[in-house]
């Protein structure tokens, strides 16, 4: 199984139903192609950090979905962004090893915590504690799901 | 190592890996050696215990990036070779979809027009700016000019035209109270004021 996330920039000008339309449109290529929608989420719209297509701005929309077996929805989802008129710009990574990765040291750093702790409680629930939030502008992905 | 590492725990937020902290720190050693101190670079990372360097964490990405939007080397960031790798991807990822800027990216400022955007990042800027404003003390007014285009081409666009209307209502302020008590000056201070402005432009670009 393959993890995606999906970011694509609708033009800021765009009305309403043709950001909604175009989001409409990379959900229904991916359920149909097989794929299942983790998460859409759309951040709103932000400043590009430069112009794309003469634009300052953009509509960002954060797509997270997983295949099973079709290879090639990816292609497929990033060839329908390619056409569609009102996306600007977009770009899909592939997060499913990162996720592993990440699960990984999550345990590893849980089991040497849970080690501290019977050795020595106060301070290792200090430490826990002292991890901070992640100052996170854009919402981060769920890396529980699948 | 252990106070170097509580030292950089109280303030996660700054940047960390600047010599420019070498205040706080005993100065130099009283025989050769090495004549500046620096304090000792840490992992953000290994720190602060992130595991992932997400191409969506802007914030912590923008630490990493120099005025230019170019990607800081290592002997500046600190970095261990594996985080410093991976933030690298996490950077080159943000660019691509415009959440960074690439590197001597001076497109943006080079555009005419730009719908201003309410700043609410920079109301403690502007409001700071204001504070200066009420004293209108012209040499206070001055500085507080040049801080202001000096952090501009730091700035994206939109602040620059939010800080360029402050900076209107302070010439104002400032002449008309430079035309109260001195009409002398008032004349040498607004071309140096209108100065300004063009200055900073071209240091943008």
């Amino acid at each position: 199984m393959r993890i995606y996330e999906t970011i694509f920039i609708v033009k800021p000008d765009a009305p309403e139903e043709e950001l909604e339309a175009s989001i409409e449109q990379v959900t229904s290529t991916i359920t149909d192609g097989g794929g299942t929608i983790i998460k859409v989420d759309k951040w709103g719209k932000r400043r590009l950090a430069y112009r794309v297509q003469r634009y300052l701005e953009g509509y960002y929309v954060f797509v997270n979905y997983s295949v099973e077996e079709n290879a090639g929805l990816s292609k497929e989802v990033e060839r329908r962004m390619k056409v569609a008129d009102p996306i600007i710009k977009f770009m899909t990574v592939r997060i499913d090893e990162e996720l592993k990765r990440l699960e990984k040291m999550r345990k590893k750093r849980e089991k040497r915590a849970s080690k501290k702790r019977s050795r020595e409680p106060s301070s290792a629930s200090a430490e826990r504690k002292a991890r901070p939030a992640q100052p996170t502008a854009p919402a981060k992905p769920v890396p529980e799901e699948k | 190592m252990a106070e170097e590492q509580q030292s950089t725990a109280s303030k996660p937020e700054s940047r960390p890996p600047r010599p420019d902290s070498r205040d706080q720190r005993p100065r130099g050693r009283p025989g050769g050696g090495r004549r500046f101190f620096r304090r000792k670079k840490v992992d953000y990372f290994s720190v602060n215990k992130i595991d992932d360097i997400n191409y969506k964490d802007v914030d912590v990405l923008k630490q990493f990036i120099g005025d230019r939007g170019k990607i800081l080397p290592r002997r500046h960031t600190g970095l261990g070779a594996m985080h410093q790798r991976k933030l690298k991807i996490a950077i080159k990822r943000a660019r691509n979809i415009a959440l960074l800027p690439f590197a001597g990216g001076s497109d943006m400022l080079r555009s005419p027009k730009v719908e201003a955007k309410p700043a609410e990042a920079k109301a403690g800027e502007t409001a700071a700016v204001e504070a200066k404003t009420a004293e209108t003390k012209v040499a206070e007014a001055k500085t507080a000019e040049t801080k202001v285009a000096e952090a501009k081409t730091a700035e994206t666009k939109a602040t620059e035209a939010k800080t360029a209307e402050t900076k209107t209502t302070e010439t104002k302020a400032v002449e008309s109270k430079a035309a109260e008590t001195e009409p002398v000056e008032s004349k040498d201070d607004k071309p140096a004021s209108a100065e300004a402005s063009p200055a900073a432009e071209s240091k943008e670009g």
